[in-house]
């Protein structure tokens, strides 16, 4: 078989295009932070949100 | 090809034609040249001794061009400045003759031909004048100034002790080959094509000391 | 008239116990009648071979002594024929106050006659005499071309080339010093080479052949001159190679096109969520408010949130926040929108731009809602916008990025495959800094 590195290189670049079509993957995507456990209480209150809910902050932080 | 028997009229050995049409041929025992006079043969003068070649092709050397056999009847050897070559003269299957120039090991074959037209004078030719004949652009490659040197075997016309002739050597842009022959007060055509070795499928070749 | 006997043997030299009369070291000729001229191995002289006497011709000053790569005398079998290496000379040329110098080597079989092995900085060519005549062609370009057998040959090089050493033997008159005028053509592999003397033109052509082919032809010793820069003639090793990777490329294209096209055809696009909006700064309590919950239906994909305003020359930040209902999940994020434009001496600017869009990956199915909280200068007028929500939006970026990125090799190769001709060229008559 001519030319294996540049099968294998394109066979990579088109994997990785395959499953980001797949995946509905945005080539620039905007970054988000994932935020967890967002009380149900902001529907109704939205100026309550705080953007760190769970994880590693699971308590309140910040100011009053 | 039809063989005719006759005697040397010098030595007496015998002489056999290899070909119908021959007007001179050579006797290999005593070294005479004769001419073919009707019957009869004359002994019209000597080969001087003939300087060695190495010429690969001999008498009764057979091969085939253009898919017609033809079989080594004679030769002149010629010699000039720079050197020397043979035209080796053959006569085909249909008793047609030609000729396989061989100089240093590089073959031409040409047959004489009727002139297309008026053929340039011996002493207007430069290198790289061209000629048109039969819809091919031939252009001067050689002028050569040279004389015989030797005869062997069967030719076609009286051809010995002559002084320098001026040959002209012409080629085409695709192997075609022609030579200008100012031997004669008619300059003669012969037109051909270079032929590699191998095409001509040579036999009854010499053979050469150290050599397969 | 008798026949020859069947075959005749020729000796292999005419006259016995060759000798040297300048210093009387024993000759061998192996090129038989056709030697013209041979050269005493020992003191070098050139001799007259048709000479019984072998007439000193030239005598040789210099104390240089050169050794043939391929040593005279020795045999090979070469396309199918024996050849047997009988004489060796070096010529030379000068251009721009360099002396070149290169080896050539005179092959020799008594029924198919002469071939020329050269030499230079490890490149070798196989050149036989042409007895036909290369027609001038058009010039390309600058270079004057010449065309033999349907190839055309461009023009390389003229120069003047001199004898510089011999040795062996020769079928014609040689001599140290004698120069012709030599013009090379090359169509890689091939090369026409035409040789002018006052009397006659002599056209060769040759072939570039790897010393690993002469070596093994020759069975000598070691290994073969590695070859240095790039030959005349040399054939380009890249050209295969980048027309097979082009041809892959166009293949891989397609290919991504391929994927691209699926992917607009099986992407759902669907519209989930679309409303107006009004927002001043200062004027509400509460900049933040939530949109009503829409279904994010189907597969772990993407989200777009565009943003449209009615910005002019003014900016407003927007916070914003995609909530599943049910988990609590959010994907948190901001997005500026900026819009300014104008007239300068140069004509119409404008910087930014009124609209947005942000699009978010791996969103799993479920119902979601937005938190907005858009920002603004206090005192600037209030904008207008409209949100817009689409789930599993197609997008043609990874179409461009794989293309781009396969596009690599086959444009490196391009690329040395033209560096290799124009070092090719460099040593022409045509090189950049004016050669010769």
């Amino acid at each position: 078989m001519r030319h294996p590195l540049y099968l294998l290189y394109a066979l990579m670049l088109l994997g990785v295009m395959g499953l980001a079509e797949y995946n509905g993957l945005p080539f620039l995507g905007a970054r988000t932070n994932e935020v967890k456990n967002v009380p149900k209480t902001v529907r109704d209150n939205p100026g309550a949100y705080r953007s760190i809910y769970g994880g590693y902050y699971s308590h309140y932080v910040g100011g009053k | 090809m039809s063989e005719r028997v006759a005697n040397c009229p010098n030595c007496g050995a015998p002489i056999k034609f290899l070909w119908s049409s021959a007007v001179q041929t050579t006797c290999e025992f005593c070294h005479s040249i004769l001419v073919r006079r009707d019957v009869d043969l004359e002994r019209v003068g000597d080969v001087a001794d003939r300087p060695p070649d190495s010429s690969p092709l001999q008498i009764a050397s057979e091969g085939i061009y253009a898919g017609k056999p033809f079989v080594v009847v004679g030769r002149i050897l010629y010699e000039y400045e720079q050197g020397g070559w043979n035209e080796w003269h053959l006569i085909f299957n249909d008793g047609s003759s030609g000729w396989l120039s061989d100089a240093q090991l590089e073959y031409d074959i040409s047959f004489l031909g009727p002139a297309p037209g008026e053929l340039p004078p011996a002493g207007s030719l430069v290198c790289g004048n061209k000629f048109t004949w039969n819809a091919a652009e031939y252009e001067v490659t050689s002028l050569t100034r040279a004389h015989y040197r030797g005869v062997e075997g069967e030719l076609p016309f009286v051809y010995w002790d002559k002084s320098d002739v001026l040959f002209a050597d012409l080629r085409t842009a695709d192997g075609r080959f022609a030579t200008i022959d100012y031997s004669d007060q008619k300059p003669l055509l012969f037109l051909g094509e270079a032929v590699e070795f191998d095409a001509l499928r040579l036999n009854n070749l010499r053979e050469f000391e150290g050599w397969k | 008239m008798t026949p020859a006997s069947s075959t005749t043997r020729i000796p292999g030299s005419t006259v016995k116990g060759l000798n040297c009369p300048n210093c009387g070291a024993a000759l061998q000729i192996r090129g038989f009648e056709h030697t013209l001229t041979v050269v005493c191995p020992q003191c070098l002289s050139v001799l007259d071979a048709k000479d019984p006497n072998l007439q000193v011709l030239q005598k040789f000053e210099s104390k240089t002594r050169i050794a043939p790569l391929i040593p005279l005398g020795s045999r090979g079998l070469w396309h199918g024929t024996v050849y047997e290496t009988i004489g060796y000379q070096q010529r030379s040329t000068e251009a721009g106050g360099t002396v070149y110098s290169w080896g050539e080597y005179l092959l020799f079989n008594p029924y198919k006659g002469f071939r020329y092995f050269t030499e230079y900085n490890g490149h070798w060519n196989d050149v036989r005499t042409l007895r036909a005549l290369p027609q001038p062609g058009f010039a390309i370009g600058r270079k004057p071309h010449v065309n033999f057998a349907g190839t055309s040959y461009t023009h390389f090089a003229t120069a003047q080339a001199s004898t510089t050493y011999v040795l062996g033997e020769f079928p014609w008159q040689i001599r140290r010093g004698e120069s012709v005028a030599a013009k090379d053509y090359v169509a890689p592999p091939k090369i026409l080479s035409s040789e002018a003397t006052p009397s006659e033109t002599v056209w060769s052509i040759g072939e570039y052949v790897s010393g690993a082919e002469v070596w093994q032809a020759f069975k000598l010793p070691g290994a073969p001159p590695r070859p240095l820069g790039v030959y005349l003639n040399q054939p380009n090793p890249l050209v295969e190679k980048s027309k097979g990777l082009w041809r892959l490329y166009r293949i891989f294209l397609l290919i991504a096109f391929a994927l691209l096209l699926a992917g607009y055809v099986f992407s759902g696009n669907q519209e989930v969520f679309r409303q107006h909006y009004a927002f001043a700064a200062g004027v509400q309590p509460e900049a933040s408010f939530v949109t009503p919950a829409f279904d994010l239906k189907g597969r772990t994909t993407n989200v777009e949130i565009s943003t449209k305003t009615d910005l002019a020359n003014n900016w407003t930040y927007f916070n914003f926040a995609l909530i599943n209902e049910e988990t609590g999940q959010a994907y948190d994020f901001g997005r500026e929108v900026s819009y300014y434009t104008g007239r300068d001496s140069d004509g119409s600017w404008s910087e930014g731009a009124p609209s947005d869009t942000a699009t978010i990956s791996a969103v799993p199915a479920g119902r979601y809602y937005l938190r907005v909280e858009p920002e603004m200068d206090r005192n600037s007028r209030s904008v207008d916008y409209e949100i817009r929500v689409r789930r599993d939006v197609p997008r043609s970026s990874w179409f461009w990025f794989v293309a781009i990125l396969l596009l690599i090799p086959p444009a490196w190769t391009t690329f040395r495959r033209f560096s290799f001709e124009s070092q090719r060229w460099r040593e022409s008559d045509y090189a950049p800094t004016g050669g010769d």
